[in-house]
C-alpha cells in the first residue's frame, strides 16, 4: 500500500514507550512481537545491532519470522526512513504489520531535532491506512529532552507499565508540521558566499558549491549527491519561482549550508517532498529526491519569496 | 598494446584520413556512411563511390529527401565506380588496380578543381573472397601511400564486422590511422548526445542538466521509438540531474512491453543516486555494462 498525506481515518496504531531501563523495555516489547508472530502478521523490528541480537536470543525459535533492521542504517534521515517504512509496507501486501522501532538518532541541532519530530508526526498520516500497530521505544537515559517531549507529541497512545493509553498530549500534524516551518531560519551570515542564478544552465552553479563543498571536506559521493540536491532546487527556482534566484553558501556549527531563495510565492500542499512518489504519475519526484539526497532540507515560503537550504554534516 | 588510432566522428575527419569504420547493421552503415557522403555533396567536394549498387540505394541517400543523387551524377559530383571497372581482374579482387583507380580519380578530381575529393567503398565483399584478406591488406597499404599525403582527399574503407572474424578486424584496423564513428546528434560543448548502434542508444558524454532537458528528450524518444532494448552509455556523463533521471524512467515505462532501458557503465556516485532515488523507477530503469542482453 503506498503512503498518501491525509486520510480521515487513521488504522495504524502508533505508540511510544518511554522507559528507564532494559527490564522495562524488554518486558513490553517481547510480548508485543510475540503476540505479532503468533498472529501470523509481518512483524519488524528497527533496532540497533546489539538489541536485535538480544531479541533473537531470548525469542528462539519463536522468533524465525522477525524481520530485524539496523536502526542505525535505517533512521540515517527522516525522508530515507519513510521512504525505508515505505517501501517494507509494499514489500508485504498481504498481512498486518506490526513494528518495534528504536529511533535513537543523532540529532545534534534544534533544526534536526525539530525534524525527526516531525517525522514522527507525518507517520500517523503517510501511514493511516495502514493496518498495524508501531511501538516507538525512547529510552528517558540517553535521549534528549527536547526529543523526549517531540516524541509526546507525536504519538496518539502511550505505553507505560499500566499498558496502552490515549496520550493527551498528541498534537494534530498538521498542527506540528507548520510548526517546524513557522520558526525563521538564522540569518545568512555576512561571510556566506553568493552567487546569482540567472540561466537554467546550472554548470557554473555546480562549479561554485562544488569548490566550497571541497574546501569544506565535502568530496566523492556526499559532493555529488549535494550537487544533484542543489541543481534540482536551482532548476525548480529558475523554473517555478520569480528572480531573482540567489544561491549562497556558508559553514555553520560544522555544517555546509546552501541556500536557494528566489521572488516567487510557493504555497507547497500535504506533505511536500516526504513521501515517495507514485511512479506513474511521476511527479513530485524533485523535492523528494532533495530530501533524500540532503539530510536536512528546510523550506521557507512566503509573499516575499521562497528560501531552500540545505544543510550537509561535515562527516 | 596501446592505441594509436585517431577516433574521429565523421564530421571532423580531415583531409589525408584514411578512415576505417566497421558497421554491425545497415541503419548504422546508412547513419555515419550517409553523412560522409551528404556533408561532401552539400560542400561540393567530388564524391566518390566504389560499388555496384545504384544511386538511389547509396547509404543515407536512399531516404534522404531533401537530396537526388541523380543530380550530383549528372553534373559529375558524384561518381559511382563499378567493381569491374575499379578493381577487379578477372573477377577477383585486384589491390593493385583498386590503387591506381583511386590515384587516377584523386588526380582527375584536381584537375577538376575540386575543393576536396571523398571516396568510399564497403570492402566486405573482397574479404571474403579466396585469399581475399591478405589482397585487403595489401591494398591498404597502398590506398594509405595515396591518401595520407593528400591536402584534399579523404576516405572510408567499410567493412560489415559481422562478416569477419576477430582477427580479421584487428589486421584490418591496423592499417588505418583512423577510426570514424557517428556524429553527436547534439554538442555544445556541455553535453554531448552520440547514437550508438551496437548497442543500440545513445552515448551521453559531459553534464546534463534542465538547460538541455528538450534535446535529450528528443534524442531519447527518437531512439526509443525505435523499439527493442536501448542502451545509454553513461560512463562519460559527469552530471545528471533528477529531471532528465526522471525523463529516463517515464520512457522506460512507457517502453517496458517492448524493451528495456538500460544504463551503461554508470559512475559510482550516478549509481548511488539512480538506487536512492530512482528506487521507486525502479525495476523499469535497469544498469547494466554495455553489453547487449
Amino acid at each position: 500500500m503506498a503512503p498518501h498525506g491525509d486520510s480521515p481515518h487513521t488504522r495504524l496504531i502508533h505508540r511510544a514507550m518511554l522507559h528507564s531501563d532494559d527490564e522495562t523495555y524488554f518486558g513490553a516489547a517481547i510480548p508485543f512481537l510475540i503476540e505479532g508472530l503468533d498472529a501470523g502478521e509481518t512483524v519488524l523490528a528497527v533496532v540497533p545491532a546489539a538489541t536485535g541480537a538480544r531479541l533473537r536470543r531470548v525469542l528462539g525459535a519463536r522468533g524465525d519470522a522477525l524481520e530485524l533492521r539496523d536502526a542505525a542504517h535505517w533512521y540515517s534521515h527522516p525522508t530515507r526512513t519513510i521512504a525505508a517504512y515505505s517501501s517494507f509496507i509494499d514489500d508485504h501486501p498481504a498481512t498486518r504489520l506490526r513494528a518495534l522501532a528504536e529511533p535513537g538518532w543523532k540529532a545534534r541541532t534544534p533544526a534536526e531535532i525539530a525534524e525527526w519530530t516531525r517525522y514522527e508526526s507525518i507517520v500517523n498520516q503517510a501511514f493511516a491506512d495502514v493496518e498495524g500497530a508501531v511501538l516507538c521505544m525512547y529510552d528517558r537515559r540517553t535521549t534528549a529532552p527536547e526529543v523526549l517531549d517531540g516524541a509526546l507529541r507525536t504519538h496518539p497512545e502511550l505505553v507505560d507499565d499500566s499498558g496502552p493509553h490515549t496520550n493527551d498530549a498528541f498534537l494534530d500534524p498538521r498542527m506540528v508540521y507548520a510548526e517546524v516551518d513557522r520558526r525563521p531560519l538564522p540569518p545568512v551570515p555576512p561571510d556566506a558566499r553568493e552567487m546569482p542564478v540567472d540561466s537554467i544552465d546550472l554548470c557554473a552553479l555546480r562549479a561554485f558549491v562544488g569548490s566550497h563543498a571541497e574546501d569544506h571536506g565535502i568530496t566523492s559521493a556526499r559532493l555529488h549527491d549535494l550537487l544533484v540536491a542543489t541543481t534540482e532546487v536551482a532548476t525548480n527556482a529558475i523554473r517555478h519561482g520569480l528572480p531573482p534566484v540567489t544561491c549562497r553558501t556558508w559553514t555553520d556549527d560544522g555544517d555546509l549550508v546552501v541556500d536557494v531563495t528566489d521572488g516567487g510565492h510557493w504555497e507547497p500542499e500535504g506533505l511536500p517532498g516526504f513521501l515517495p512518489p507514485d511512479p506513474l504519475l511521476r511527479a513530485g519526484f524533485g523535492l523528494w529526491g532533495v530530501r533524500m539526497l540532503c539530510p536536512l532540507v528546510q523550506l521557507r515560503t512566503g509573499p516575499t519569496g521562497t528560501d531552500v537550504r540545505l544543510r550537509v554534516p561535515p562527516r | 598494446m596501446e592505441s594509436w588510432f585517431a577516433e574521429r566522428s565523421v564530421g571532423q575527419m580531415l583531409p589525408g584520413d584514411h578512415a576505417w569504420f566497421s558497421y554491425s547493421s545497415r541503419e548504422e552503415q546508412e547513419h555515419v556512411v550517409g553523412t560522409f557522403l551528404r556533408d561532401g555533396l552539400m560542400t561540393a567536394d567530388k564524391v566518390i563511390y566504389i560499388t555496384d549498387a545504384d544511386a538511389q540505394d547509396l547509404p543515407g541517400l536512399r531516404t534522404s529527401r531533401d537530396l537526388n543523387p541523380e543530380t550530383y551524377l549528372c553534373t559529375g559530383q558524384l561518381a559511382i565506380l563499378r567493381r569491374t571497372d575499379a578493381c577487379l581482374t578477372a573477377g577477383v579482387f585486384d589491390p593493385g588496380r583498386m590503387v591506381a583507380s583511386l590515384e587516377d580519380v584523386l588526380a582527375r578530381a584536381e584537375r577538376d578543381r575540386f575543393r576536396g575529393v571523398r571516396v568510399t567503398a564497403d570492402m566486405t565483399w573482397a574479404i571474403r573472397q579466396r585469399s581475399g584478406r591478405d589482397r585487403v591488406l595489401d591494398c591498404e597499404a597502398g590506398l594509405d601511400a595515396a591518401i595520407a599525403p593528400s591536402t584534399t582527399a579523404m576516405a572510408i574503407c567499410q567493412i560489415d564486422r559481422r562478416s569477419c572474424t576477430h582477427d580479421e578486424l584487428t589486421a584490418l584496423k591496423e592499417t588505418h590511422e583512423v577510426l570514424v564513428g557517428a556524429d553527436p546528434d547534439f554538442d555544445d560543448g556541455v553535453l554531448t548526445i552520440t547514437r550508438t548502434f551496437s548497442p543500440r542508444g545513445l552515448h551521453l558524454r559531459g553534464e546534463l542538466d534542465g538547460a538541455r532537458h528538450t534535446v535529450f528528450a528528443e534524442a531519447l524518444h527518437a531512439v526509443t521509438a525505435l523499439g527493442g532494448d536501448i542502451h545509454l552509455n553513461v560512463r562519460d556523463l559527469r552530471f545528471i540531474d533528477l529531471g532528465a533521471l526522471s525523463m529516463m524512467a517515464g520512457a522506460a515505462m512507457r517502453m517496458a512491453a517492448h524493451g528495456s532501458l538500460i544504463l551503461d557503465d554508470p559512475s559510482p556516485d550516478l549509481t548511488e543516486v539512480v538506487q536512492l532515488v530512482g528506487g521507486p523507477m525502479l525495476p523499469w530503469l535497469k544498469i547494466g555494462n554495455g553489453e547487449a542482453s
